[in-house]
């Protein structure tokens, strides 16, 4: 019995974790494979989509691939990493996932919790003490009174972005916090993954632990867990569990010098201080410029970091991301290789967070809140019908890159551009194009 | 510290006036053909969430025949967008400006071709930096700059970096809040007059004529119009403009009884995590005093005569009327139809053939000249010198908001939204489905 099992085992002792044993329960069964088949004249669409705004000069390039059982059912690749030079985009072509890293490094979390290391309802301060007992500033707003944190920060909090902890301004974060964040520096570059923690600790959440979504720096956190746990740098980690044995040759922190030149650059939409470029020889009447995303110019991404950011430092290609993917998508094996146990796997597509309602999710996601749940490090997107049936299991980058698992048979998407700020949320158009196009038999 | 409107019941009451918005949408009467066919091209923006709401106008032979708006112009206050809705017109500030210059030119008060040193000493001493690079030698002025370089924007000077500015001394401009539109709530450099004669103190990007460069230029103007005048700017304007064309709801401050017309500014909501589906890309604008949902409430700003005022598309109608009628309100002459026809006659130096505008906004900017406060865009291979090949002229502010007038067909629109900078500009297609 596996540790994974271990815990399980244990579910009784608790309330809330029952919850989640129930769960678990219910949706270990593996993605349901009734299709037979795809209609390519439907697939086709998603070609089209995308070739509108290619052809319109908004988007640099495109790479999109959706696969099944191992095979691509479809796949597009267009444009090159430069603007009318470099190399074409192709399945190796490198993207900075950013955020996409978040799903990585839960199912890191996950992994250890079903080999016992970590504990799903372990509290952030048995890893790092500062961090037991917070002050909560609600909404972010320093003006009104604060609380006491009512509860601890757990794992399964930082892995649903329920911890109370957010993001900087430039993030979209939550009120005056956010700016704290960004004057204190936390989660940048200049100082190590422990010293950010420091400075994390010294600054309030903005919602009671468990109470309500808020995209953050929580997966950073988790970040550093797996470190002090596993006595490696994030990377070595993933590396070893991951990245070496499923194949995914460029996906790292950082870019390495001799695939640089597959390194796709950033763009964003022109504008009146910066006009777009006429490229000479290009069939194309381009709306977009190079940009430096964060002020950081192009050179200055791919580089080795300070520390491994769980949250968002990832590069990756199409090709490296869809085994990811894919093993998740078949419950933890993939080409005989057994990553995960179908349990830890299934918990990705857990509500890890049942009792939450609409307005935990209101301020981060507006009205597609109502279609909303969070798993194990993966955003669950209803069925619009109604039915709370998973329409697709997804994350994606500030780049503008996605990736998805369709909850009815299993495939898996990427759509990568390099645009930013992100622009083209285009996954969810594709994966209905994918789910108009099956055919069941 | 500027806060984030996220209170959850606002945006509650928000999901659910959009909704009510959508359902009431479904019911309302049917729109004319024409009408129809805006909405269809502008309507998206709203219901994709890319601005909250907009408002447009479009008049043939001088009567309204287009009266469309979507959306909200200040969600949290509920309030609709309509023609008497105040929005911060900015660079739509620019014509306005202009024809008061000319009204002073025909009362020969002043003349196109005067030195801006006539009225500003220090406009003697400029220095050129070529290109706005701080490496190349300073250059002394080929020649004095005039009233008609400053409408033209081949002064030399240029814009802070925020706007438009792209060279190494817009970043200086910047550095100072030099013209800054936030410094239009709060400035930093304090008056017009002390703006200006921070402006003196740095070089030109260019030589005089050499290029255009979009500026502070009608700023400098308005500086001018004081001088000559003896008198503020907005009385200047009010005087020789907004009071003869009966603008009575164009201001640089709005007066208090009037503030509840006012539309809030929005900049965009940038999402850096995946959001299913449509989802609000717009959200409060974050640089203005806390407490100010827009410009034009704020004393503590400066006369802007290049992007200062606030206006309605009801006020903004009556300049478009007077262009498109020969200068002439009702049975009175306005302007000498002489003076005012300067205004669809290119104004740039030849040399600079169709390109002019590129220099600040792009390869899309080509096949266009410039008048004195409006662009021209000209037809498919037409020619900058026939005023036959002017398709229409035209002109924006940076909140999102445009007009066009084209004379051929005697028709004008003004589109207002209010999203800075602008993301969304649909001129051409609105100009064509005018015809």
């Amino acid at each position: 019995m596996n540790a994974w099992n271990l815990n399980v085992a244990s579910c009784w002792s608790d309330i809330r974790t029952l919850i989640v044993c129930a769960l678990i329960g219910v949706s270990t069964q593996s993605l349901a494979t009734e299709t037979v088949g795809y209609d390519q004249a439907k697939l086709a669409e998603i070609k089209v989509l995308l070739d509108g705004l290619y052809e319109k000069g908004q988007i640099p390039n495109y790479a999109v691939e959706i696969r099944k059982d191992g095979e691509a059912i479809f796949s597009a690749y267009r444009g090159n990493t430069k603007l009318g030079g470099a190399v074409a985009v192709a399945p190796d072509t490198i993207f900075w996932v950013a955020s996409m890293g978040k799903p990585i490094v839960s199912s890191a979390v996950l992994k250890l919790i079903e080999d016992g290391v970590l504990g799903l309802e372990d509290p952030l301060s048995k890893y790092f003490p500062q961090f037991d007992s917070m002050v909560v500033a609600p909404m972010g707003d320093l003006d009104v009174p604060f609380e006491i944190a009512k509860k601890p920060i757990t794992i399964r909090n930082l892995l649903t972005h329920t911890s109370g902890f957010t993001y900087s301004p430039e993030v979209l974060g939550l009120g005056d916090v956010a700016y704290q964040y960004a004057e204190l520096g936390v989660m940048s570059q200049q100082v190590s993954l422990e010293e950010n923690l420091e400075l994390l600790a010294q600054i309030p959440l903005v919602a009671q632990p468990g109470d309500s979504f808020n995209y953050s720096v929580s997966v950073d956190v988790l970040g550093a867990i797996i470190e002090k746990v596993t006595g490696q740098r994030l990377g070595e980690y993933l590396d070893e569990v991951f990245f070496k044995p499923l194949g995914m040759n460029d996906t790292a922190f950082s870019v390495r010098p001799e695939a640089r030149k597959r390194f796709a650059r950033f763009y964003a939409p022109e504008s009146l201080r910066n006009p777009a470029p006429s490229i000479p020889g290009s069939e194309i009447e381009w709306h977009i410029v190079e940009t430096a995303p964060f002020g950081r110019p192009y050179d200055g991404w791919g580089q080795v970091p300070t520390f491994d950011s769980g949250g968002g430092g990832i590069y990756s290609t199409a090709q490296d991301f869809l085994k990811y993917a894919e093993m998740v998508a078949n419950g933890g094996e993939l080409n005989g290789v057994r990553y995960l146990s179908a349990e830890t796997a299934a918990i990705h597509f857990q509500d890890l967070m049942p009792e939450l309602g609409l307005e935990a999710f209101a301020v981060a996601f507006g009205e597609a809140a109502q279609y909303m749940k969070f798993g194990g490090g993966f955003g669950i997107k209803l069925q619009e019908d109604g039915s709370e049936k998973a329409d697709y299991y997804f994350w994606g980058g500030a780049a503008n890159t996605f990736f998805w698992i369709d909850g009815q048979d299993g495939n898996v998407g990427v759509f990568f551009t390099h645009i930013w700020p992100p622009r083209y949320n285009l996954s969810d158009q594709i994966e209905a194009l994918v789910d108009e196009a099956r055919i069941i038999k | 510290m500027s806060k984030r409107d996220t209170s959850l019941p606002a945006f509650f009451a928000l999901i659910l006036s959009t909704m009510m918005l959508v359902a009431t949408a479904d019911e309302v009467a049917v729109l004319s053909p024409l009408t129809q066919e805006y909405a269809n091209l502008l309507n998206p923006m709203v219901d994709e969430q890319l601005i909250p709401g907009y408002y447009l106008s479009v008049y043939k032979n001088g009567q309204q025949i287009v009266d469309l708006s979507r959306g909200f112009a200040d969600e949290e206050a509920s309030l609709l967008p309509g023609q008497d809705v105040l929005y911060f017109i900015a660079s739509m500030t620019k014509p306005i400006v202009t024809l008061a210059t000319l009204k002073l030119v025909e009362q020969g008060q002043l003349n196109l071709s005067d030195p801006v040193k006539q009225f500003i000493p220090e406009f003697s001493n400029l220095l050129v930096v070529p290109e706005g690079d701080l490496d190349n030698p300073t250059e002394a002025l080929d020649r004095d700059l005039t009233i008609h370089d400053l409408l033209t924007h081949t002064s030399g000077l240029t814009y802070s970096q925020d706007i438009t500015g792209r060279e190494e001394i817009a970043k200086v401009y910047a550095d100072l809040g030099l013209f800054a539109i936030d410094g239009l709530a709060e400035s930093k450099l304090g008056s017009l007059e002390d703006h200006v004669e921070q402006l003196v103190q740095l070089p030109l990007v260019f030589q005089p004529g050499e290029a255009f460069v979009y500026s502070v230029g009608i700023d400098v103007v308005g500086r001018v119009l004081e001088i000559v005048t003896g008198k503020p700017l907005d009385i200047v304007i009010t005087e020789l403009v907004l009071e003869p064309l009966a603008m009575t709801d164009t201001h640089f401050t709005i007066p208090e009884v009037k503030r509840d017309r006012l539309a809030a500014m929005y900049s965009p909501r940038v999402a850096t995590y995946p959001i299913p589906g449509v989802y609000r890309r717009y959200q409060s604008y974050q640089n203005l005093p806390k407490g100010q949902k827009n410009f034009g409430v704020s004393d503590a700003g400066y006369l802007s005569g290049g992007a200062g005022l606030i206006s309605t598309a009801r006020d903004y109608a009556k300049l478009l009327a007077v262009m498109s009628n020969g200068f002439r309100v009702g049975q009175l002459q306005f302007l000498d139809a002489q003076i005012g026809n300067e205004l669809f006659q290119n104004q740039l130096p030849a040399d600079l053939e169709d390109e002019g505008l590129v220099y600040n906004f792009g390869p899309s900017a080509n096949n266009a000249g410039f008048s004195y406060g409006l662009g021209i865009r000209l037809i498919e291979g037409g020619n900058l010198v026939r005023t036959d090949d002017h398709d229409y002229y035209f002109w924006a502010g940076a909140a999102n908001t445009g007009f066009w007038i084209d004379l051929k067909n005697d028709v004008y629109g003004i589109f207002m939204t209010q999203h800075l900078p602008t993301q969304y500009d649909r001129t051409a297609e609105m100009v064509e489905i005018a015809r």
